[in-house]
């Protein structure tokens, strides 16, 4: 793939903003995105826009259309949905359509607008993003990834415990992020006294229901000199695998994730340890585990100590998610995969804030549909 | 509700397993479940039928208590119902044995 230009972006707040509805959210990670990219609205050739329940939750599918009233607009406007990790996959199209040669210029947007509706509403449309066997089984994506979680600590001999430390970090880093749904520290007693949702996670250890959105504006360098610290995508890959988790051959990892990542390094002419910093996908304390895993961090059965030593917090070796991940950043499922690269984007400008990431020149973002059906992985760089 | 004949159409292959016997691969103590499922707690597990397979499925316990590798036989049961109107949704759980 040919290095694709970021010339701007922007997230919003994330949590529960009952003030706004997705087309507030849309409209102004676009239009903030726009001018953070110094273009014209006028200047943008193609919209993708990352979505997956505004069907389920909004009642609305034809959200391209929506688009264009929102920004009057009139280009191509295509929405891509690919469970919770439509977000990534909208990047990954932006970047083919510039690297098609088609388009100059590409805005990818992500948003999601899930409080709306109750609990079991939002739990009932996240699940049409699993098997039909798993559906008709009584399990919620906690209990999915509870299937996972109980396979791995009985591999690993890891405590139950030891699944805590992504959150603590997590929401220690999002402590320090003033747009995250919980922008405060959690301890590891209040973890483990949190309710039990499906044996081993706890509530806790899982992402919540947020708002939000994230966009940014995409480039052919070739077309655009920008000046300045200039940030590319220089490596997007997806990879997919089996829909429910019984057709998988090992429950401790993803292959998706592993091959994404393996195409990544390739494309990108780089090895993970040479990454300054990572956002992955942590929709349960155990998946950001085995994300570290699967992308080649750390060996099997590893990820759970480095972790749990500080090795990817704030300071340490290789921070991982500082913006505070899924978990305390918040996940609205469709802005998810735009709200990492948003996060990169800005560390590699060096306009982190309080969680900026020093001599950060080189980041990844992992982003998961479902169990693992999907992944999706960018490497960014300066 | 569920379409009858969606869950007729998924019901035939499920069927196939009634009677045989399988492992646990992983199993979880759900105690807070979607919409449909409410007699809380209950166990879901990936079995592994051998040949036919792996499925998921709910565990039926009677007073025991599952483990990694502990055998189950399929057997036939009501899977859930959203309320008293609607039909019975019958299918295949997991008996420990």
């Amino acid at each position: 793939m040919n290095k694709v230009l970021i010339l701007g972006a922007w997230q919003t707040q994330f949590g529960e903003l009952w003030q706004k509805s997705l087309d507030d959210l849309i409209r102004e990670a676009s239009l903030k995105a726009i001018k953070d990219s110094g273009l014209s609205k006028k200047q943008i050739e193609i919209v993708f826009l990352g979505n997956k329940l505004a069907g389920n939750l909004s009642g609305q599918n034809h959200l391209s259309a929506l688009f264009a009233q929102i920004l009057n607009m009139d280009v191509p406007i295509i929405r891509v949905e690919a469970a919770c990790a439509s977000g990534g996959v909208a990047i990954r199209q932006g970047c083919l359509a510039i690297n098609s040669g088609e388009y100059k210029t590409a805005l990818v947007v992500g948003a999601e607008k899930m409080t709306d509706m109750d609990l079991a509403e939002v739990s009932s449309g996240l699940m049409t993003a699993a098997g039909q066997e798993e559906q008709d089984s009584g399990l919620s994506f906690v209990g999915l990834y509870a299937l996972m979680a109980k396979t791995y600590l009985s591999r690993f001999k890891a405590k139950q415990e030891d699944l805590a430390y992504p959150a603590l970090k997590n929401h220690f880093h999002a402590s320090l992020n003033p747009k995250a749904h919980f922008p405060f520290q959690i301890s590891l007693r209040q973890v483990m006294e949190s309710s039990l949702i499906a044996s081993p996670l706890r509530m806790l250890e899982c992402s919540p229901i947020s708002d939000g959105a994230a966009a940014v504006v995409l480039a052919d360098p070739k077309k655009f000199k920008k000046r300045g610290r200039k940030v590319f995508i220089s490596a997007s890959s997806q990879a997919s695998q089996s829909l429910v988790l019984s057709k998988r051959k090992d429950l401790t990892e993803i292959e998706a994730t592993q091959k994404a990542a393996c195409q990544a390094y390739k494309q990108a002419g780089i090895k993970p340890q040479e990454l300054s910093l990572l956002e992955v996908h942590d929709c349960f304390s155990i998946a950001e585990i085995m994300a570290l895993e699967d992308l080649g961090l750390f060996d099997k059965g590893e990820g759970y100590v480095r972790v749990k030593n500080g090795e990817v917090r704030l300071g340490g070796k290789r921070p991982v998610n500082v913006s505070g991940g899924l978990k305390a950043c918040g996940h609205p499922v469709g802005a998810t995969g735009v709200k990492q690269v948003v996060e990169i984007f800005d560390q590699l400008k060096q306009r982190g804030g309080q969680k900026q990431v020093k001599d950060s020149c080189l980041g990844l973002t992992h982003n998961v549909g479902g169990t693992g059906g999907t992944a999706v992985v960018h490497i960014l760089q300066l | 509700m569920k379409n009858p004949i969606l869950n007729w159409r998924q019901q035939k292959q499920k069927y196939q397993l009634l009677g045989k016997q399988g492992r646990i691969v992983s199993f979880t103590k759900i105690t807070n479940p979607p919409q449909g499922f409410g007699l809380l707690p209950y166990h879901v597990a990936i079995v592994d039928f051998g040949k036919q397979g792996k499925q998921t499925g709910q565990l039926v316990l009677e007073g025991k208590i599952p483990v990694r590798g502990g055998r189950v036989r399929a057997v036939l049961r009501i899977i859930g119902r959203q309320d008293s109107k609607e039909l019975i949704n019958y299918g295949v759980k997991f008996k420990l044995i």
